[in-house]
């Protein structure tokens, strides 16, 4: 879903793609390539993602990941089922205050 | 798209593909970041490949081509495995087979659905011309119907004039084989209703079979004038093989059209014989039900010359479909009976032999210890050791699987060569077969491999480094699943045996020659009964004049045709009898000799003289004479004569009472010719004097025929069971042997102590034998139990079985000893034979 969210905006190496959730994220998250890149190729398998050969800001050739329409259906639904359990969790924890009341 | 994409990465040049550009992606990266930040960029693209590749897949092929590699090492082993698993998937291949050819094939013709035959009872299956013409004409049931005409055996038209080639010719009307769908092969077939007419040009059209084995596949025959039965006739097609006849039996080599029987057999009253099969099939009419269809014929029928009805059956006309391939309800069931007491034997024989080899498979895991081991330490998980395992046997399965479709290819041949109304029918493999095969395959392999594997895959492999996986193989040794295996398989095999045993006495006692001359006799019967007596003195006054009749014989029901009427005694309920009312002269038209006595004559008239066959004599009297003794209240004893299988060839009693025959009785009449080429003659002529005396159908044919009928069954059956039985035989001696043999084998090591320690070679082999004893002994107590009720049931079951015996016993019991003792000692001796140093270094 990270992976996902971080392409909305633009699309990104693979590379890029850990630096913009590290930052994103104020720099709580750390996604190490080891992990990433096997799951962009899986995004990818999915019809997901999509990828391009493009030249970066470097000026260097490099393989750039987009959203697709399918990811992009994908990351809204994944977005509400994460905002719907989250919100949950933060009830359950918020909890005992509320019944106090 | 994971799905395709995966399925596409399996290609080379894909795979290399997207290896090229992944490293390319990777290289690129490297040069975007910094420093050591991407991490370990191998093992990213081990993990990143795995996204596109089946893994599970690539792994089991590994699996499969280790294994392969592992069973060629031990030639030994894999052909034994493969062998037993084929015959024992082969014979339930084999008769599946058949089910689905007998069963499940459709009929190859046109709409199998609407096509019925008509079937009259009470003509002994077949109809007259006359008959079928009078029964097409008065009925609207049908939107159309073929007739055809099967000609007796000794009715064969001849080719070209040669006496010694001879043709099974089959008449059939015009549109036959338009309304069956059969297209010809070459030419052009019968298509035409010009051909219904008797002075249509004379055509014929002739089997693919014959055309190939006969005429060398003669491409210009098609055309060609020939000489059939001296007539000429023009050969127009080619009919394609197992099509263009609708029954079993013979498959026709020619067929000519019906209007054309008078111009082959020119002169002759051939299709009026009684034993010419005429049929008539209808394509029933849609709005007209089944039941329907039935009693608007039963009423033509009804009005038809030449039926009696025999025992006043209410459905005496019925519709057989041709999807049920013109079987009757009757006939369904009995085939199924056949099929209820074979399968669950071959299925045993299945069972059986997968337990045979998962313990073969489980006692060289025990020996593989070492080589598994090692695979554990270098990390193979324990599902890869399972999943392994597992693909050994089914490498053997899967062989065995080929092996079995080979088998089953020559077993459907030889059951329907034996049972010949097979032979017509599509042998050929489908692609139930295929699944039969596939089902069979993951079965045997879930049989055999999943217990061995499981066994040995749930071990702690990483136990026992030190000493060569040793201690697993000893603990393994002494598993309680090895032992139960093993009593499994002796008590398995025992009752195969019993049951093989006395299917093999059943036979034997099936085989016995009937006791009385079938050949050269002629039996001829009439349905109608009054004015019985006079008939049958007039047939005999004619009969005696002629010089080519030796004697003749009255009777009540024939031999071979009666239906048994068991009686038994009043003061002793075991001793069963059968009245067989007969004329003096039965006994010698027969050839069934007196052992003392006397046949009954006019001078016994008003004591009730009987004469008793030999078994019930004995069972009677005992070795005393039976002479002058009453047989309870039934008569006085004139006479004894050797047994006779009268009432079926196969039975194993012969109660017989033959009583003498009173006029009331009067059923049939057996004549015997005095010279055999007489025979074909007189079945003619007898029957045209029977059909001037009182103008109805007679039967008039040979007693050898009859036998033929009522043996033929047995003979399949016999056949069958006798190949299961000597199966049966082949793989629990196998079983037994291989099991026994690598449990001495795993020993090796205490036997080489024991004679390094000073024990003498008798005495080691009595230790493996006497750690046999218990289970074996207690397996075959079992197995022979189980035989017993086996067969019991079997018998239950319609089967024909005879009691369970000592002898039978004993030899099953003696044939599992020898092969557990030949299997304990043979390997045994070995390791006591091979140097002492070198079976303890192993």
């Amino acid at each position: 879903m990270l992976v996902l969210k971080t392409l909305v905006m633009e699309p990104l190496h693979g590379y890029g793609i850990a630096k913009a959730i590290h930052s994103s994220s104020n720099e709580s998250i750390a996604i190490e390539f080891g992990s990433l890149y096997p799951a962009l190729k899986r995004l990818e398998q999915k019809g997901w993602i999509d990828s391009k050969w493009e030249i970066s800001e470097q000026n260097r050739r490099a393989k750039y990941y987009r959203l697709t329409a399918a990811g992009k259906k994908h990351l809204h639904q994944e977005h509400s089922e994460w905002q719907e359990f989250a919100s949950a969790i933060t009830r359950v924890m918020g909890g005992p205050s509320a019944a106090k009341k | 798209v994971s799905f395709w994409r995966k399925l596409r990465g399996l290609f080379p040049s894909q795979r290399a593909a997207q290896e090229r550009e992944m490293q390319e992606e990777l290289e690129s990266l490297k040069a975007i970041a910094g420093k050591n930040e991407l991490g370990n960029l191998t093992r990213v693209a081990e993990d990143a490949r795995e996204t596109w590749r089946w893994n599970w897949l690539e792994t089991l092929w590994q699996d499969i081509r280790y294994s392969a590699r592992t069973l060629r090492k031990s030639p030994g082993f894999t052909i034994i495995a493969i062998v037993v698993l084929s015959l024992g998937i082969g014979l339930n291949l084999t008769f599946l087979q058949l089910i689905n050819v007998v069963f499940l094939k459709p009929l190859p013709v046109r709409d199998p659905e609407t096509l019925v035959l008509v079937n009259i009872q009470n003509t002994f299956g077949s109809l007259t011309i006359a008959a079928m013409d009078e029964l097409q004409q008065n009925t609207d049931v049908f939107s159309a119907t073929i007739r055809s005409l099967y000609l007796p055996f000794d009715r064969q038209v001849t080719w070209q004039g040669a006496p010694t080639d001879t043709l099974n010719a089959f008449f059939v009307s015009a549109n036959w084989f338009e309304e069956l769908g059969i297209q010809p092969l070459r030419g052009r077939l019968f298509n035409d209703s010009g051909f219904n007419n008797a002075d249509a040009p004379p055509v014929a059209v002739i089997s693919e079979r014959y055309w190939e084995s006969r005429l060398g596949k003669d491409p210009s025959i098609v055309g060609t004038q020939v000489r059939l039965n001296n007539r000429p006739v023009t050969i127009i097609g080619i009919v394609p093989r197992n099509r263009g006849s609708l029954q079993g039996g013979r498959e026709p080599h020619v067929w000519l059209p019906l209007a054309q029987v008078d111009y082959v057999f020119s002169g002759s009253r051939v299709a009026a014989e009684p034993t010419a099969t005429g049929r008539l099939y209808g394509r029933l009419r849609s709005e007209i039900s089944r039941a329907e269809a039935r009693a608007r014929l039963h009423a033509v029928v009804d009005r038809l010359p030449g039926t009696d009805l025999r025992f006043g059956h209410e459905n005496h006309v019925d519709l057989l479909q041709a999807s049920k391939r013109f079987r009757s309800p009757a006939a369904t069931i009995g085939i199924w009976k056949i099929i209820g007491v074979c399968l669950p034997f071959t299925l045993l024989i299945l069972v059986i032999t997968c337990a045979n080899l998962a313990n073969l498979v489980l006692s060289r895991g025990v020996g593989r210890m070492h080589e598994l081991r090692i695979r554990a330490a270098l990390g193979a998980a324990r599902s890869r050791i399972i999943r392994y395992l597992l693909a050994e046997t089914a490498s053997l399965a899967t062989l065995a699987a080929c092996g079995a479709l080979v088998f089953a290819y020559w077993g459907v041949r030889l059951a329907a060569f034996v049972g010949s109304d097979l032979f017509q029918t599509d042998l050929s493999f489908d692609w139930r077969t295929g699944a039969f095969a596939i089902l069979s395959t993951v079965v045997a392999t879930a049989g055999v491999g999943l217990l061995p594997a499981w066994t040995i895959g749930k071990r702690n492999l990483a136990l026992g480094s030190g000493d060569g996986g040793h201690q697993i193989s000893t603990g393994l040794d002494r598993v309680r699943q090895r032992q139960i295996l093993l009593a499994a398989q002796v008590a398995g095999s025992c009752l195969l045996l019993v049951v093989a045993a006395l299917l093999l006495r059943t036979l034997q006692q099936m085989l016995v020659p009937p006791g009385f001359e079938y050949e050269n006799v002629i039996v001829a019967e009439q349905l109608w009964r009054d004015k019985a007596p006079a008939f049958w003195s007039n047939l005999r006054q004619k009969l005696d004049q002629d010089p080519a009749v030796e004697s003749v014989a009255l009777f009540r029901h024939a031999p071979l045709q009666r239906e048994e009427r068991v009686e038994r005694l009043e003061s002793n309920s075991r001793v069963k009898f059968i009245r067989t009312p007969v004329e003096p002269e039965f006994f010698r038209v027969l050839r069934i000799p007196f052992l003392e006595g006397k046949p009954f004559s006019a001078a016994d008239a008003g004591k009730q003289p009987i004469v008793l066959s030999k078994s019930l004599a004995t069972q009677v009297y005992g070795a005393t004479s039976a002479i002058g003794r009453p047989f309870a209240d039934v008569g006085l004893v004139v006479g004894v004569v050797e047994d006779a299988h009268l009432t079926s060839p196969e039975a194993y009693e012969w109660p017989e009472v033959y009583t003498p025959l009173r006029e009331t009785d009067y059923g049939g009449m057996l004549v015997k010719p005095r010279a055999r080429s007489d025979a074909p003659r007189l079945v003619l002529e007898i029957t045209q004097t029977m059909q001037n005396l009182n103008a109805r159908v007679p039967s008039v044919r040979l007693l050898e025929a009859d036998f033929a009928d009522r043996v033929r069954g047995t003979k399949i059956l016999a056949a069958i069971l006798f190949s299961l039985a000597a199966l049966a035989l082949i793989v629990s001696c196998m079983g037994i042997f291989g099991t026994v043999s690598y449990n001495v084998a795993l020993r090796r090591r205490e036997i080489g102590i024991r004679v390094a320690l000073g024990a003498r070679h008798g005495s080691v082999v009595l230790l493996m034998i006497e750690q046999l004893v218990w289970p074996v002994s207690m397996a075959m107590i079992a197995g022979i139990i189980g035989g017993v009720i086996v067969a019991r049931i079997f018998e239950a079951n319609g089967g024909r079985f005879s009691p369970p015996d000592t002898p039978t016993m004993t030899l099953a019991a003696l044939t599992v000893l020898m092969a557990v003792a030949f299997s304990c000692i043979v390997p045994t001796l070995r390791v006591l034979r091979s140097s002492n140093s070198r079976v303890l270094s192993s």
